[in-house]
């Protein structure tokens, strides 16, 4: 008992994907919506929340069958070797590559709406160093902190929406039923993105031995926090901008939580403390993300352990942070990764189970790292 | 054996036990008995014995125990046969030496005899409602006190010796039917893991056994009533007695316990859950407004209301100090007549709060020093600061109102931000004995909530919190409901 | 190790040199600012900058100056190219993070605002919740009158948008919700117009500026905002005054409106419908009648209905005419009819939709008489 035990609660898991969700979601998720559905935009996050199910499906099947291994070891007891960690590597890359690029969009963010003298780079490395500090913690410690802060986060966003409220335009959510999607152009399949970072659990399901039974219900939960939050930020942002003039916006939810104004009270512009509140819930993704990422990087390599890992990310994050630090560039790429992201995140694993399945590979009794 | 043999024997006794002891001042030697063949060795400055004259004549040399004594006993009252090095041991920890003729070892006679402070509310821990008694500086008082409390065959005492020069007793208590059987364990391994000259006080048993010792954060709880004691006794937690220490030492601990007093239970549930949540708002005022106040004024003076920010912009336009400083100066200052205060006497401690509160305060915004609103907001700090229930605490969250504040003077809100995560990575990656310091609320247990922020009503309090894992989870007896459990 | 590390880390922390610190008392504040068209094409932003000692009440009692604000221009080929002009002009950094209002002259306005007010939506520390006002004086002029109640003049104009009692004639229209409007083609933008009374020292609301894209259209006037006003609901505490032959003339104050709109489309031509439900409280009548009667009373209520039927008629083909959509029909249209909606065609088909306007008004109290 007084020993750290390395495993998370149900509650602890629940935290976690949900505030790394947000924390990944709530920067683009609107600009995405309504270039692939329009006024109805919305409408994108509970299709994305159905269409992520099957991969999550896999997730949960490969846990199942390997208990003690996560998906880049699993990904070498179903292909072998070589093939598992090449898959593993550029899986591992493709992770690396979109949280460089999502921390480097938080940046600009910050540089743009905060500290705009501050120089960039010495942004990026604060940001890095917390992240840092947070990702060599251990999941035991990013799972407390995300569950200390999930709770706060979630009341404080519902009530600054809820003032805005009133701006809303009902005429600009309708037609409510009108589907058009518009795959032919830049939005398409970049309205799952909202639920990406729900495929990191794959790196950490060693760690979930002993909530097995309760993973669909945590999983279900985490679906119904985040539709109900990405929902009434999509309605009031679309609400209140219409969904053409949301593509002229870098950051809706952030603009959207500007226009909040408390009159006659300390607060007068309470959106710049929804921005302090979404930052935290960043900040803590990034720092799950870069542990996950590490540790999969330390399986894959079979080298050292995470915590060496993240110390040698660090400089090549930071390195590439301060040289992709143009704001249109940051946002194609970004896209580029919502559009075409689920192929990896979601794939990989949905190989794997298929593989495994077909093959009627299963795991071996050995410890997890 | 001739008399004068049995005679020199007992001499050669008492000469070992002297030169054993080092020939101390204080120490006597007192014939005693029929033909006064018995001899009775003791420290003079530990057991005054004089005070006792009328009851020597009582003492059963023959066979005395507890029974038959009226000198206030232990249960290790008498030991017989025992070696020079033993008895001197005894000897220094305050015991009665008895040299009897015809025996080749000594007998050891347990006397409270040294001075006690009588019990009384502690300065640190001062409650409108409630019991207005603390420990003391003597172990089997305070031991005592918490068996008046708790009058359970299960509650265990053991007690063990921790210093090499001090040898100073220290108890550890528990209920055996309902702590966790490993956390006692564990408490007593860390003890005796525990090589150190000297043990003065609590603090140091605080320190020494603390999960990480380099932490801002208290890790073991220190309180000085005993009421406090008993409840976490009652909850499954372990209090640690030290002899000589009126501060006890409760473990495990979360963030949690760190702004709950006793009075919230001895209130109703309405006036028990405002209190919380004042002092809850006290301890966040304490640590966010001087780095709140930095972030708005110098980084983002849009999110102040106009007329504030003109207010402030037009006070503090001829202060000479750019507003970091004169925000950490006075921070510092009010620190320095913080503990000024406390060693001064009484009367002239109060006076000079108030001459340093105000006097100096008026003085220095008049002469333009300093602004009054750095002022005002300085003076909040100081004032949320004394919100906080525990001493150690309080003084950790001071020293986290410096770190806030650099960091708010570096980045504005974002360093607020990200040192306030800082502080709450560094929080959640601490245990306390095996419990994570963030529980309840993180991991979340919802039924150790209904005692987090609101203190629900007894007739709601079933449980005992999870967060300590009890043994027995039910708290029963008191209402039908829980009778019916 | 790690430790060394973790301090050398902290250090980079503490070196970062706080690039963003500048306090409130060495920033100039700008409450206030006004654009003007300036000569050659150019942009003359003007600002309202408080001195914040002479907001102050002395202790010793000093005499405070008369004039507590400066006032600095700047001309230039945009707006915000006249900044480094502005902050040449005063001793500390411009600071536009307490903008209150923005004066817009009425000549700048008809030549288009995308230009002069994108810097309004770009620039991250200008509140996105400041008003904006039209006048039909240069602006830098009314950022420098006195007022007699107030000593910054920009206080007293945000307080017209605070007060309920100016609901009826006061449509507050945001850097925000300006810069939406201007840039949708479902919704124009709108301005309040503000003048200043000389004689009587004194702001006055006239009318409203409507916009037909980011131009300057029209202006309403104060009837005829007022009548907007009802159709779009947002009026909380509208005076109504009309004449009668029975009753002399009618007044109603507490008037509110709760309209329907409908868009109909029948193959070439769009019909609106207007319902208005309206209901005030009866607060005089010029020829001293009491005793209303339930006949009397719902004479008034006809009465009434027909007047504010054909104010509101009037109001909309107004706007019509102006090509100015503040009402959001477009946004309408689209909703209802998506497959339909054209915004290539839109403009073309509002200006030439029939209207139809449909008013029930009900007076809900007679006052303290009977």
């Amino acid at each position: 008992m007084n020993q750290e035990k390395t495993a998370i609660g149900p509650w602890l898991f629940w935290s976690l994907i949900t505030i790394i969700c947000f924390g990944f979601g709530y920067i683009n998720t609107n600009t995405y919506n309504v270039e692939t559905m329009g006024a109805n935009g919305y409408w994108a996050i509970p299709l994305a929340a159905v269409c992520t199910v099957p991969g999550l499906i896999a997730v949960y099947f490969l846990m199942k069958r390997f208990p003690n291994h996560n998906v880049i070891q699993q990904g070498t007891l179903i292909m072998g070797n070589f093939f598992g960690r090449t898959a593993g590597i550029i899986y591992l890359l493709f992770l690396l590559v979109y949280f460089i690029v999502f921390t480097t969009d938080v940046d600009i963010l910050v540089h743009s709406y905060l500290l705009d003298s501050t120089p960039f780079y010495i942004l990026c490395a604060i940001d890095l160093i917390i992240t840092v500090y947070l990702s060599t913690r251990g999941i035991e410690t990013i799972s407390r902190i995300a569950s200390f802060v999930i709770l706060p986060l979630v009341t404080i966003v519902f009530l600054l929406f809820s003032f805005i409220i009133p701006e809303i335009r009902i005429d600009r959510l309708m037609p409510i039923f009108d589907f058009r999607f518009n795959f032919k152009s830049v939005g398409g399949p970049s309205i799952l993105h909202i639920f990406y970072p729900m495929g990191l659990w794959a790196l950490i399901t060693p760690y979930c031995h002993g909530i097995h039974q309760k993973i669909p219900r945590m999983t279900l939960l985490a679906f119904l926090v985040l539709i109900c939050l990405f929902l009434v930020d999509s309605i009031v942002t679309i609400g209140i901008y219409g969904h053409t003039y949301i593509s002229q916006l870098p950051y809706p939810s952030i603009e959207t939580f500007r226009t909040v104004e408390i009159s006659y009270i300390f607060i007068e512009q309470a959106g710049l403390f929804g921005v302090i509140v979404l930052l935290a819930s960043t900040i803590i993704s990034s720092g799950f993300s870069l542990y996950a990422i590490s540790l999969g990087m330390s399986q894959v390599l079979g080298l050292w352990d995470y915590k060496r890992f993240v110390w040698i990310l660090t400089p090549l994050i930071f390195i590439t942070n301060i040289h992709l630090a143009h704001p249109g560039f940051i946002k194609s790429l970004s896209h580029l990764f919502a559009k075409h992201g689920w192929m990896v995140i979601w794939g990989y694993p949905i190989l794997l189970s298929i593989l495994a399945f077909i093959f009627k590979k299963k795991g071996k009794t050995t410890h997890g790292s | 054996m001739n008399v004068r043999s049995k005679k020199s024997n007992e001499l050669n006794i008492i000469q070992s036990v002297i030169q054993e002891a080092g020939n101390p001042a204080d120490l006597r030697i007192l014939p005693f008995g029929r033909e006064l063949s018995v001899y009775l060795i003791y420290l003079n400055s530990l057991i005054p014995l004089e005070k006792y004259q009328d009851l020597i004549g009582h003492l059963p040399l023959d066979r005395p125990d507890r029974e038959q004594s009226r000198l206030p006993m232990r249960h290790e009252t008498f030991q017989a046969d025992l070696g020079i090095t033993e008895a001197v041991a005894k000897l220094l920890a305050g015991h009665l030496l008895i040299v009897k003729p015809g025996t080749s070892g000594i007998a050891a006679l347990d006397v409270q005899g040294w001075l006690k402070r009588q019990p009384e509310e502690p300065q640190t821990e001062r409650l409108i409602r409630g019991p207005r008694e603390g420990f003391v500086e003597s172990l089997d008082d305070n031991i005592g006190m918490i068996r008046r409390w708790i009058q359970d065959p299960n509650l265990k005492v053991e007690e063990i010796v921790l210093g090499r020069r001090t040898k100073t007793r220290v108890a550890v208590l528990y209920l055996d039917d309902v702590a966790q059987p490993r956390l006692a364990t564990e408490v007593l391994r860390r003890l005796k893991a525990i090589h150190i000259d000297g043990v003065l006080e609590s603090g140091y048993i605080e320190q020494l056994i603390s999960d990480r010792r380099t932490s801002i954060f208290p890790l073991t709880q220190a309180t000085e009533r005993s009421d406090k004691a008993a409840s976490a006794i009652l909850e499954g937690r372990v209090v640690i007695l030290v002899d000589k220490s009126p501060s006890s030492v409760i473990v495990p601990v979360t963030i949690n316990e760190m702004y709950q007093t006793p009075e919230d239970y001895y209130f109703n549930f309405w006036i028990g859950s405002f209190l919380r949540l004042i002092r809850l708002l006290g301890n966040n005022l304490a640590v966010v407004l001087p780095g709140l106040y930095v972030a708005l004024v110098a980084y983002h003076p849009e999110l102040l209301p106009t007329q504030l920010a003109l207010s402030i912009a037009g006070t503090s336009s001829r202060v000479p100090l750019p507003l970091i400083a004169e925000v950490l100066l006075l921070e510092i200052m009010v620190e320095v007549f913080r503990e000024a205060g406390l060693r001064l006497p009484g009367a002239v401690g109060q006076t000079l709060g108030v001459v340093a509160g105000i006097v100096l305060g008026l003085s220095a915004v008049q002469a333009g020093l300093i602004s009054p609103s750095t002022l005002a907001v300085v003076s909040i700090t100081a004032i949320a600061s004394f919100t906080g229930p525990n001493y150690s605490v309080d003084i950790s969250w001071r020293l986290l109102k410096f770190i806030m504040l650099i960091a708010a003077a570096i980045l504005g809100l974002y360093g607020i931000v990200l040192s306030g995560i800082a502080i709450l990575v560094h929080a959640a990656d601490l245990n306390s004995f095996g419990v994570s310091y963030l529980a309840p609320w993180a991991p979340l247990q919802w039924r150790t909530l209904k005692d987090g922020p609101f203190r629900a009503p007894f007739w709601a309090r079933l449980y005992r919190p999870e967060t300590w894992r009890p043994q027995d989870e039910l708290r029963s007896g008191g209402t039908k409901k829980e009778d019916e459990h | 190790m790690v430790h060394k590390l973790w301090l050398f880390l902290a250090l980079i922390f503490c070196l970062s040199g706080c690039w963003d610190q500048e306090e409130v008392s060495k920033r100039a504040l700008v409450l206030a600012m006004g654009l003007d068209q300036a000569a050659e094409g150019k942009i003359k932003v003007s600002l309202q900058i408080p001195i914040v000692e002479e907001l102050l009440i002395v202790p010793s009692g000093a005499a405070v100056s008369a004039k507590p604000f400066a006032l600095v221009s700047a001309e230039g080929s945009s707006a915000f190219a006249t900044v480094p002009g502005l902050n040449a002009k005063t001793q500390t950094s411009l600071f536009f993070g307490q903008i209150q209002t923005v004066f817009i002259n009425t000549e700048l306005a008809r030549k288009g605002l995308t230009g002069p007010t994108d810097f309004l939506r770009r620039h991250p520390t200008v509140p996105p919740q400041a008003f904006l006002l039209l006048t039909e004086r240069p602006a830098h002029e009314m950022l420098e009158v006195r007022l007699i109640s107030k000593r910054i003049p920009s206080y007293s104009t945000v307080t017209f948008f605070h007060s309920n009692n100016k609901k009826d004639q006061v449509f507050p229209q945001r850097i925000w919700e300006f810069n939406r409007n201007i840039r949708s083609q479902t919704q124009d933008a709108f301005i309040p117009l503000i003048e200043y009374d000389t004689k009587e020292e004194t702001f006055i609301i006239k009318g409203l500026g409507v916009f037909d894209g980011d131009r300057l259209a029209g202006i309403l006037s104060g009837e005829e905002t007022r009548m907007v006003g009802l159709l779009t609901g947002k009026t909380r505490n509208a005076y109504l005054s009309i004449p009668t032959e029975r009753f002399g003339r009618i007044t109603f104050r507490k008037v509110t409106a709760a309209p329907r709109t409908k868009i109909e489309h029948n193959g070439h031509q769009l019909l609106f419908r207007f319902h208005v439900n309206a209901q005030g409280f009866l607060v005089e009548s010029t020829r001293g009648i009491t005793r209303f009667t339930p006949e009397d009373l719902e004479w008034i209520q006809t009465k009434t209905a027909l007047y504010l039927n054909r104010e509101i008629k009037k109001a909309v083909q107004r706007l019509q005419a102006l090509n100015s959509d503040i009402l959001a029909l477009g946004e309408k249209y689209r909703a209802h009819y998506p497959r339909k909606w054209d915004p290539a065609n839109w403009k073309l088909l509002y200006s030439e939709a029939k209207i139809e306007v449909s008013v029930k008004f009900t007076v809900t109290r007679n006052g303290t008489m009977l």
